[in-house]
């Protein structure tokens, strides 16, 4: 008898709620596809009368984002690649050759998911002004690269150490080498989980903030910062403002929606069980 | 078999070089600050002790700062993570359309805060933004308030959009954790006569204890270094009633000059962190050993 009032209640919870979580981002969507006169005149909220794409051109050329786009894909796609194979390295060191002390690497690098990245603004700016880095795209690919280290060490000396030593020792019984293992056999075996670090650290290199905000300031600024300058610049543009958010969550939502299934599953093999 | 020196050796040299270079030395740099005057650009500076550390906690900035940080603690274990663990649940059992409900409240947990902080701060606005409209509409004009420049509003509000954003993740792990659960033992209970709410908290919300062990560490450890929602929302404002340590910290280098003493506070949300993080691993090895 209740059954079907329960399912029905059940359902009304879960679109209103649906509608409260989507709401933001709906009206993200109506407003970037306004003018700035149907801003100033009618609900912001309501969809747009005339569709237009002037608040993109604003962000995009005017406000600049579209130097920080393309200063984001520099540095996003060389730390996600070098994060994930400088990590690779240790993780078959650790996990593929067994030695004494292995487990003290591993502490040693899984230690730094820890650390919180404000312990560092002022030594990190302080290090890459030495250095002549301040606001070029090279700090924020070191840092971007360094600070992965710890997550995809753990990711990968898990999975790593899960693949049967047998293949190992017969390749090594033919004569091959540690580099022609680690190369020829370990990584073609972990193709899944390498896809799914590469979508996370996309995600997370693409989404940082701190970084760009302590590193740079005009020439190297990432993507999320360039969004930031836009809000004060354009504070009564609504709809620049969010035609550039739009233009900033653009990859990583096309990331989430192409790769919807590792993300709920991977995040899942990453922490707990 | 035995492997030389020299390949492990080649194999860890280049991580553990650039992670030891920019990773752990900044780290040892920021405890050394910590103990000097450096105003964070002049070349001279001396050491001072432990006068930033006792200057720290005579500060009332410091103090509130900590206190906002534990105020958004308890928002950020009790509202994303319940509504998590309620949607997982519901989620968990063969609902109609579960998939695309999933990806809905997955979807905000991609984004980055900075994104957050502008979607919700158009909701917050208080004359177009949507709460207030919404509010006005159906005629609770008392309730409409100035929600990111009100004092007593402005924690909550942040808090509530990175719930939004963190909601999906405790949903997640939750129903990782319920798909652990044997369905006999859940079944013998009905059979026992437990049902509802009861089944619920008695049963199943026991069995998921490392889903809950999981999600509340995450929660504290983000709860402490939460920094780019805040900064991108109010800066800290108005009258520092949503600044935290990390945006504390942040200021008194950046724009207050004062380089060593936010090392001093650096150091303390670094122990803070610590102290968590050892709590956390106790708990989970003693859950591995049963």
């Amino acid at each position: 008898m209740n059954r079907p009032w329960k399912q029905l209640l059940i359902y009304m919870v879960l679109v209103v709620l649906a509608v409260i979580f989507l709401l933001p981002l709906y009206g993200t969507f109506v407003m970037a596809l306004k003018s700035n006169r149907e801003i100033l005149v009618r609900n912001i909220w309501l969809p747009p009368q005339h569709v237009t794409f002037s608040a993109f051109e604003s962000a995009w050329t005017e406000a600049q984002l579209k130097k920080a786009f393309i200063n984001s894909v520099l540095v996003t796609l060389p730390s996600v690649v070098g994060s994930i194979f400088i990590s690779s390295l240790g993780a078959f060191a650790i996990s593929r050759l067994k030695f004494k002390g292995g487990l003290a690497f591993y502490v040693f690098f899984v230690a730094g998911l820890f650390f919180p990245p404000h312990t560092f603004i002022v030594s990190l700016y302080k290090l890459f002004d030495w250095m002549h880095l301040y606001d070029t795209i090279y700090a924020l690919i070191i840092v971007n690269t360094a600070f992965g280290i710890p997550v995809c060490t753990m990711v990968l000396s898990n999975y790593f150490k899960d693949i049967p030593f047998s293949i190992q020792e017969a390749a090594l019984m033919d004569g091959a080498g540690y580099w022609h293992i680690y190369r020829r056999i370990i990584l073609p075996l972990s193709k899944p989980v390498l896809g799914v670090l590469i979508i996370f650290q996309f995600t997370w290199i693409w989404n940082n903030f701190i970084w760009g905000l302590i590193l740079t300031e005009s020439r190297a600024i990432p993507i999320m910062l360039g969004l930031l300058n836009l809000k004060g610049q354009y504070f009564i543009s609504w709809n620049v403002q969010a035609a550039g958010s739009v233009i900033a969550m653009l990859p990583v939502m096309f990331v989430f929606i192409a790769f919807q299934k590792y993300f709920i599953k991977g995040l899942t093999a990453g922490y707990g069980k | 078999m035995c492997v030389s020196k020299k390949t492990i050796f080649l194999f860890l040299i280049t991580p553990l070089a650039v992670y030891i270079f920019f990773v752990i030395s900044p780290l040892i740099m920021t405890f050394m600050y910590s103990f000097t005057d450096w105003d964070g650009v002049s070349t001279q500076f001396s050491f001072i002790g432990i006068r930033n550390f006792i200057e720290l906690f005579k500060n009332s900035f410091f103090w509130n700062a900590l206190s906002n940080n534990i105020k958004w603690l308890v928002m950020m274990i009790t509202i994303p993570n319940l509504l998590g663990l309620f949607l997982a649940s519901i989620l968990n059992e063969n609902v109609r359309g579960g998939l695309i409900f999933k990806v809905i409240f997955y979807l905000p947990t991609v984004l980055s805060y900075i994104v957050t902080g502008l979607l919700w701060s158009w909701v917050f606005e208080p004359n177009i933004g949507a709460l207030n409209l919404f509010l006005r509409s159906v005629g609770l004009r008392k309730m409409v308030h100035a929600w990111l420049a009100e004092p007593s509003t402005v924690l909550f509000a942040i808090a509530v959009a990175a719930a939004w954003r963190q909601t999906g993740f405790s949903m997640v792990l939750y129903l990782a954790g319920l798909k652990g659960i044997p369905e006999e033992i859940v079944e013998s209970a009905r059979i026992d006569g437990a049902k509802g709410l009861t089944l619920f908290w008695k049963i199943i919300f026991p069995l998921l204890k490392s889903s809950t062990i999981v999600v509340i560490t995450f929660s504290m450890i983000d709860s402490f270094t939460v920094f780019d929602i805040i900064f991108s929302m109010t800066q800290g404002g108005p009258y520092r009633c949503s600044e935290v340590l990390a945006v504390y910290l942040y200021k008194e280098a950046f724009w207050n000059y004062n380089a060593g003493y936010s090392c001093a506070v650096a150091v303390i949300l670094f122990t803070i962190v610590l102290i968590i993080t050892t709590v956390y691993m106790k708990f989970s090895l003693k859950g591995e050993e049963t």
